[in-house]
């Protein structure tokens, strides 16, 4: 458990005064009159502070709601946070809180039963081991308020080093597809590579 | 004033074309001022940032230099260190971290060596100076002269290229007013908040030894010759066919300067690059039989953003990349409309 989890759940549903101007941020996010910094830098905040993730969760839940998104709701919002939430909740009986085997249990239950509530995955890149966020949509739902590696996927924390997802590994010739050929039109030389060295492990 | 508006334009639009065109393996074709020469504007009476614009290209590919500059992103400050020497008409390169990971990136680009994207954009800008283009860089930025400023020591002259719209970063470049360097940079977002800043710290503008160029780390990244020839390969992308070259809805400025069909996995795909001059941005249109989930990510302030589509009964996966702004990455994706029909053997 990290300190931000702890302290998130400390306070759990409140929102301090200093959370204000974030959730006016959400707000913007959500209208789409976020920049993209500001939504990468929102996406992580909401990561580590439960209260803003359960903001943003029936934030989302809402603008469904109202853009009759009836895909949305009925596949995988509701439903599935729903028994997400039971699954885990089944899961949690009789066991000893705080095994790591109870926690990969809960992570094999959720991601089976609700791959599509992934909402912000962080990784380590094996390809070229750099740091890249990703943002996997539909975005996310009502989630229990566990400090499992469940939860901790669901919430943009880091997760397992060289877990390569089809996709991640697209995005990166992609990326590479882009830059080596732009940058060749760039008056700025190799500075557009320069996060390609300067990415820090944690 | 409309004919001074349309002579910066043009002006701006040599600076990006002469980047290319140091590229080019036959520049003959090209403007005087694209030519491959250095250009003296510390000295006029009157310096335009076009004239800036055009020498900072030019300096960097023909000085060596070497220094170490400051990289602000996202929070984050990491040093690293710049080395750029040419030897016959090669420019070598080495780009090294000197915290963080500590990775390093050689590059190495011989004369002519252009990948097939890089020669779309030059083809494009080539068509806007001889008239043949209906655009101009003026309409989407605004270009000035700023203060003048201290970098690494040295005397640096601010210009500026400020966006008029969402769609693309503004720049705040310092060029050393000697030798027309760039020694640092800002990029900006709509609001003119700072996303990316470089600042050289120290610099050395003079020859430099073949040494510094030496790998200091066990697993440089090499972006090298081989890889230059390879992308040139046009063995590896099938042939363009007809009714390959989607339709898509963009923001005023931005053009289609490279077309490409290949095949990914097994899986055809079609690459679009566009450009404005200075903002460019490739559209990946993968020929999908299953809808899969739609996806973001980021690299520096590269974007790369994701999502299904259905056209006509089958889905197709797009995806955009570029240094960009969302708004513009929401607009390209959601303007894909169809494939136009070609006409065989253009």
């Amino acid at each position: 458990m990290t300190d931000d989890q702890a302290r998130s759940g400390q306070s759990d549903s409140v929102i301090s005064a200093s959370d204000v101007t974030q959730l006016e941020s959400l707000s913007a996010l959500m209208d789409g009159e976020a920049s993209d910094m500001e939504q990468l830098r929102l996406l992580r905040a909401f990561g580590a502070q439960e209260n803003l993730r359960e903001t943003w969760s029936r934030y989302q839940l809402a603008a469904m709601l109202v853009r009759r998104e009836p895909v949305a709701i009925g596949e995988y919002s509701l439903d599935v946070a729903s028994r997400v939430s039971a699954a885990l909740a089944q899961e949690s009986v009789g066991r000893t809180q705080g095994s790591w085997r109870e926690g990969l249990t809960r992570f094999a239950v959720a991601a089976s039963v609700a791959a599509l509530v992934v909402s912000v995955v962080q990784w380590r890149l094996s390809v070229d081991d750099q740091q890249m966020m990703v943002v996997v949509t539909p975005p996310p739902v009502q989630v229990p308020a566990q400090t499992s590696p469940a939860s901790t996927l669901l919430t943009g924390q880091p997760i397992g080093v060289g877990k390569i997802y089809p996709q991640q590994v697209r995005y990166e010739s992609y990326l590479n597809y882009h830059m080596e050929r732009a940058s060749m039109s760039d008056s700025r030389g190799m500075v557009p590579l320069a996060p390609r060295v300067s990415a820090k492990d944690k | 004033v409309l004919q001074r508006l349309f002579q910066l334009g043009c002006l701006v639009c040599m600076f990006a074309l002469q980047v290319a065109a140091s590229e080019a393996t036959d520049a003959s074709s090209l403007p005087e001022a694209a030519e491959n020469q250095p250009t003296q504007v510390a000295d006029s009476k009157e310096p335009h940032p076009e004239a800036y614009l055009i020498a900072i290209g030019q300096a960097l590919r023909n000085l060596d230099f070497k220094g170490v500059f400051t990289y602000e992103q996202a929070g984050q400050t990491t040093a690293q260190q710049w080395v750029h020497l040419v030897r016959d008409g090669v420019e070598h390169e080495r780009l090294l971290g000197l915290d963080g990971a500590h990775r390093e990136v050689l590059r190495e680009r011989p004369a002519g060596c252009l990948m097939r994207g890089a020669q779309g954009i030059q083809s494009h800008l080539s068509s806007v100076l001889a008239g043949e283009g209906v655009t101009s860089l003026q309409d989407y930025y605004a270009l000035s002269m700023g203060k003048q400023e201290v970098v690494a020591g040295r005397a640096a002259q601010v210009v500026q290229i400020m966006a008029r719209d969402a769609f693309r970063y503004s720049y705040r470049l310092l060029v050393d007013r000697d030798t027309q360097l760039l020694l640092g940079a800002d990029m900006l977002d709509v609001e003119g908040g700072v996303i990316e800043r470089f600042r050289f710290l120290s610099i050395f503008v003079g020859p430099v030894s073949e040494a510094d160029l030496d790998p200091v780390t066990a697993a440089p990244v090499k972006l090298d010759m081989a890889q230059c020839e390879f992308l040139q390969n046009r063995k590896s992308a099938l042939p363009v066919e007809p009714g390959a070259v989607w339709q898509v809805d963009l923001p005023p400025g931005y053009a289609l300067c490279h077309q490409e069909r290949r095949e990914q996995d097994k899986v055809r795909e079609d690459v679009q690059m566009y450009s404005d001059g200075i903002t460019h941005f490739t559209l990946f249109i993968r020929h999908e039989g299953v809808p899969e989930q739609d996806g973001q990510l980021q690299r520096g302030n590269t974007l790369l953003r994701s999502q299904v589509i259905e056209l006509q009964g089958r889905f197709y996966t797009v995806t955009v990349v570029g240094e960009i702004p969302g708004a513009l990455a929401r607009f390209v994706l959601g303007g894909i409309r169809q494939q136009s029909v070609i006409e065989r053997g253009e």
